[in-house]
């Protein structure tokens, strides 16, 4: 297809037994744009996302980022090929501080192994530096304004959601999935949250979100696609979905 | 080395009495596992306990042996609970490893109890109806073979019918199957938790006393039974109540075919099974959980 | 920064086992110190294991098992040089480690436990059983001290100082690696494997790295206990030890390498001390065990230390006065 498709994805199936939670779902995210992934619940957009990451095996169908096949790899390979993403229930390493949660988002940004690490050699210890450097600027990004020695598990709610972005960013992705990053943030945090992702944009980095505030999708996104059932029943701009009658009778549940 | 063939149906008759016991065990770990998700390292010690109480009983005190046996197990089964109120209760939220670390304290714990009762040596305890071997064909089985298997079947029924046909059954296998939907349905899984752990002790103590004759009544008896009983459990799959019987008794008749080989790598069976299923088809035998 | 401190403070335990044969009161108590540094090498491969990588292991005793009957074969019945003995023991450990890591990682939570169980345990009846070649229960005796020139180690003060820079040598390598990146990426496969994956950090890989050291570690240790008690034999080396050791690293707390320090040298000490007293040692260790586990799950180390921290902060609060009572 379009050769500016950061993200394709053609024909994906996934079931689980007998359940057909993705059926021949396909669809494509140009680069710089911020594209969003709606549905009624259990319409499989976190399955949806979660078999872009490879945290799922994908039955039938191909998934590309970039032009490279990615559907079959696993997780940290199809990392490497610059896709980065949040999770729905915050997945924060509650073990490490808010800097070093940062920086394992980079962790493809460096080499230093176990003998490096163990014997702290020159050239790993500048590398350290680099990745601390990288967290830091994440953080100012995205406006997480708090002691870098502090406990991720410390933070606030929103402030996790915020971390998680910051982590996400730290690996120089092309493509950001952001798994309903609004959900329990108050009003003031998701305009924050919709700067957040536009500033993203800015920065050349292309993001797909699904989230079930509409007012954020609506304002922010260029082009939705919608899911129900697993099934793909519209694909456009929020205004030509606000309008279309077969996505309104998915939500309500009944036909108009 | 195969045994030869006029040995191998005695052999196998003494793998299924042994592998019965494994059963039983195994038994008990599945339903304190189905209960909290949690593997029992003091399961074990119910056995040793059973054991050593009955042979108290019998031997010591000169009581009938249904009267030993019974004080026995009702002995395990308080045992089961209290554990579980002292030890597990106040832990319930930790982290695996931490409740993995629990019970093997409380294991060592109570072998600790043991040795200091019962001293370290082995005690003999009175076969339940003689010892002179019947011949059934070219197998010759001890009066206890049959008690042992005879006991484990009617234990799996009554388990079977508790789970089946009385409320309390069904509320553990509610509570094991959703314990947040359960607690919906108002039944408290807390009691329900308490009462898997009295009844692995119920089953670990009887399993215990009934193979005492055969195996004798020593204070770490419950180390390696309940290591077998564990393998036991995998190898029918973790979490299934009918596997852990079947489970049991595959690697009680797998063992007794190995008496071929030297006594001391016949331990080595039990583990060696049990890596294989881990590793080959972590569910078992009959499928599991698999968590 | 954390380099810094650790390094501090390593200097400072340095320097503290210089001196502290000064203070002991002769030949058993330094006996029993090279005791504690060996235990503590093993206990500081599982703190990584499982402290920061989150994994487990019940069978650790198999890899101490083999870097000792490497060393007492090869050195002992085969002549070889014991360095080339203890190499090959180390190697050897790391490389079971390897095999048996690739398959038994794939497991999670009581699985993996009982898979390194396992393991153990069928190594302990290997070790028990196979009498031309490790002498069966017997064990192998007379095994030759290491010699660098013509020193041979083989005092128990030698054989302490030996031990205590292979201790240092290990803190030292194991803080160097918590605080990198393949620390990092080991404690992240802990915190949540699925967000550590997306990550780009490939998560079954760094379990067996970690769980290789943690074996090498371990034969390192058992090759020091081959020379350090020149007599080895296959009970020691059973499932309880490798509870003893799962002990002292969950009981010292996992959340930094001291505790490996604190709980290798809280368990040896406290089993000595109740040797005399066999049941009551047992039933105390059992309930001991239990207690922290209940109350203090991060371990002592951590524990003490936070209980330290809650009294300063409470009486620097009462001479304040901001107290509120």
């Amino acid at each position: 297809m379009s050769d500016t498709a950061v993200l394709q994805l053609d024909d994906v199936v996934k079931k689980f037994g007998g359940l057909t939670a993705v059926d021949r779902v396909g669809f494509s995210v140009r680069r710089g744009q911020i594209k969003a992934l709606i549905g009624p619940n259990g319409a499989g957009k976190t399955t949806v996302f979660n078999l872009i990451t490879g945290v799922y095996n994908i039955d039938a169908g191909e998934i590309r980022i970039a032009g490279h096949v990615t559907s079959g790899r696993p997780s940290h390979r199809i990392a490497s090929r610059g896709i980065a993403r949040t999770f729905q229930h915050v997945e924060l390493f509650s073990n490490m501080t808010v800097l070093e949660n940062v920086m394992v988002g980079a962790h493809m940004a460096a080499t230093s192994g176990m003998l490096a690490s163990a014997l702290h050699l020159h050239s790993m210890k500048a590398q350290e530096r680099l990745l601390a450097d990288k967290a830091a600027s994440c953080l100012d990004l995205v406006g997480l304004d708090v002691p870098y020695d502090t406990d991720a598990l410390s933070l606030a709610f929103g402030q996790q959601r915020l971390l998680e972005v910051a982590r996400a960013l730290a690996a120089d992705p092309i493509l950001v999935l952001l798994d309903e990053p609004a959900a329990g943030l108050s009003s003031a945090e998701s305009a924050q949250l919709a700067e957040l992702v536009q500033r993203i944009r800015d920065l050349e980095v292309t993001v797909l979100i699904v989230d079930h505030d509409m007012d954020l999708v609506m304002r922010i996104s260029d082009e939705v696609v919608v899911l129900d059932h697993g099934v793909k029943i519209a694909e456009g701009t929020p205004k030509e979905i606000q309008a279309n009658s077969e996505v309104i009778a998915a939500y309500l549940g009944e036909e108009i | 080395m195969i045994p030869p063939a006029a040995y191998l149906l005695q052999y196998i008759v003494s793998g299924i009495t042994l592998g019965s016991i494994y059963g039983m065990i195994a038994l008990g770990f599945t339903l304190i596992h189905n209960a909290t998700g949690i593997v029992n390292f003091a399961q074990g010690e119910f056995v040793t306990y059973g054991a050593l109480i009955a042979i108290t009983c019998s031997a010591t005190f000169g009581l009938p042996m249904p009267l030993a046996l019974l004080v026995a197990v009702i002995m395990v089964t308080v045992l089961g609970a209290i554990l579980e109120r002292l030890a597990i209760r106040p832990a319930h939220r930790s982290s695996v490893i931490t409740l993995i670390i629990i019970t093997i304290g409380a294991s060592i714990l109570l072998r600790g109890i043991a040795m200091w009762l019962w001293g370290p040596d082995a005690l003999p305890m009175r076969h339940f109806s003689g010892e002179i071997p019947m011949r059934l064909g070219a197998v010759a089985v001890l009066p206890q073979h049959i008690w042992i298997m005879g006991i484990v079947v009617c234990t799996m029924i009554c388990l079977w019918l508790l789970g089946e046909k009385t409320q309390v059954g069904k509320a553990m296998r509610a509570c094991a199957m959703d314990r947040e939907a359960a607690q919906l349905v108002g039944i408290p899984a807390a009691r329900m938790v308490t009462l898997s752990f009295a009844l692995s002790g119920t089953l670990g103590g009887l399993a215990g006393a009934i193979v005492a004759p055969l195996a004798m009544g020593q204070y770490n008896m419950g180390i390696m039974l309940g290591l077998k009983g564990f393998a036991a459990a995998i190898l029918g799959g973790m979490g299934n109540p009918v596997g852990a019987v079947i489970g049991g008794v595959l690697l009680g008749v797998l063992e007794s075919l190995g008496a071929g080989l030297e006594s001391g790598f016949k331990d080595a069976i039990a583990f060696g099974v049990m890596l294989v299923v881990l590793l080959a088809k972590p569910t078992g035998i009959m499928g599991g959980k698999s968590h | 920064m954390l380099h810094a401190r650790s390094y501090r403070l390593i200097l400072a335990v340095a320097v503290i086992a210089a001196v502290l044969p000064l203070l002991l009161p002769g030949g058993y108590a330094l006996h029993l110190a090279a005791v504690i540094g060996i235990n503590t090498i093993v206990v500081l491969g599982l703190n990584l294991l499982m402290g920061y990588a989150g994994q487990v292991s019940l069978g650790q005793a198999a890899f101490v098992g083999i870097g000792s009957y490497a060393s007492g074969i090869l050195a002992a019945k085969a002549g070889l040089s014991p360095w080339l003995a203890m190499a090959t023991g180390v190697t050897l450990a790391a490389t079971t480690g390897a095999v048996v890591g690739i398959p038994l990682l794939k497991l999670r939570g009581h699985y993996l436990a009982m898979g390194t169980l396992g393991f153990g345990m069928i190594v302990y009846i290997v070790l028990r059983q196979w009498n031309s070649l490790t002498g069966g229960t017997i064990g192998i005796m007379s095994i030759p001290p290491l010699t660098i020139g013509g020193f041979a180690i083989d005092t128990e003060l030698r054989m302490y100082y030996f031990v205590a820079f292979s201790v240092i040598l290990a803190l030292a390598l194991a803080s160097n690696i918590i605080d990198s990146r393949v620390g990092r990426a080991m404690r992240a496969v802990h915190g949540s494997e699925v967000a550590a994956e997306t990550c780009g950090v490939h998560t079954a890989r760094y379990k067996l790295q970690v769980f290789v050291l943690s074996a090498a570690l371990a034969g390192y240790a058992g090759s020091l206990h081959a020379h350090h008690a020149t007599y080895i034999h296959p009970g020691t080396f059973g499932f309880q030890y490798s509870i003893h050791l799962v002990v002292m690293a969950v009981l010292g707390g996992m959340a930094s390498v001291w505790g490996a320090v604190f709980g290798a040298a809280a368990v040896t000490l406290i089993g000595e001390n109740l040797r005399s007293f066999q049941e009551f040692s047992t039933v105390a260790f059992g309930f001991v065990l239990i207690v922290i586990m209940i109350f203090l799950p991060a371990g002592l180390w951590r524990g003490i230390g936070d209980i330290i921290q809650r009294t300063a902060r409470l009486s620097q609060q009462r001479r304040r006065g901001t107290r509120h009572v």
